[in-house]
């Protein structure tokens, strides 16, 4: 067992990696992601060799989190801290049903962007 | 943890086998150029490796509770982790960070300049 925390110690490693240099925001989201993912991976392997189940219940709120953090980045930080791409975004936006809710939340990142450039 | 036990060594397989997988998603996600790559690096061998480990936890447990909730896990990372890859994807091409001379066919500027037939 212990060469499988090794390498999930060693894989953990390489997405923190990830995660301190990556370029955009959202390499950042898929690395936290990864990153959650491990953790559980970790959980679900101290449940298996203590065979203790009181760390059960960290999965589900780990797993949700994961999701959490990764959405709210894509959708409400990604589109901000690119300078200069605001027209790609704003021409599919219009374009692009089912977006309606956070059209409205999303105006001050495009404000912002618009005076910049 | 003894081999003797054929349900142990299945779990010691199956975790060893999510680790390796584990491993190749954090190798993937360093090397790979840009975020639509790094996001295939990192969704499907890193869900596929949890769901081995989540398996050999559940080989590993006596009560029927525990392995529901190890089940519960599982299937909630198979549920979210698509649709958390697909905003960020969306976000990614929205946003102009990728490479166009990766891609093969690119199936929503297509659908996006037919107004007739949007994206759904």
């Amino acid at each position: 067992m212990s060469v499988v925390i090794a390498l999930l110690l060693a894989s953990g490693a390489l997405v923190t990696v990830r995660l301190a240099r990556g370029p955009s925001m959202l390499d950042r989201a898929v690395a936290l992601d990864a990153l959650v993912a491990v953790v559980m991976a970790g959980i679900g392997v101290l449940t298996a060799v203590r065979q203790i189940p009181y760390f059960l219940p960290a999965l589900l709120v780990l797993s949700f989190l994961g999701f959490t953090g990764s959405v709210s980045i894509a959708r409400f930080l990604a589109l901000r801290d690119e300078a200069g791409s605001e027209d790609a975004d704003e021409g599919e936006s219009t374009q692009v049903p089912g977006e309606g809710g956070g059209r409205g939340r999303r105006n001050p990142g495009t404000n912002e962007q618009g005076s910049g450039g | 943890m003894t081999w003797s036990n054929p349900a142990d060594a299945a779990a010691a397989v199956c975790m060893l086998t999510g680790a390796v997988l584990c491993l190749l998603a954090g190798i993937g996600l360093l090397r790979l150029p840009d975020v639509l790559s790094r996001m295939h690096a990192g969704t499907k061998p890193q869900t596929f490796g949890l769901l081995l480990i989540l398996l050999g936890a559940g080989l590993r447990l006596p009560g029927g509770t525990d392995m529901g909730m190890v089940l519960l896990a599982g299937l909630f990372q198979l549920l979210t982790v698509p649709v958390a890859a697909h905003m960020v994807g969306r976000a990614a091409y929205r946003s102009g960070r990728m490479d166009r001379e990766h891609l093969v066919v690119d199936e929503l500027g297509q659908a996006s300049r037919r107004p007739s037939s949007g994206p759904g």
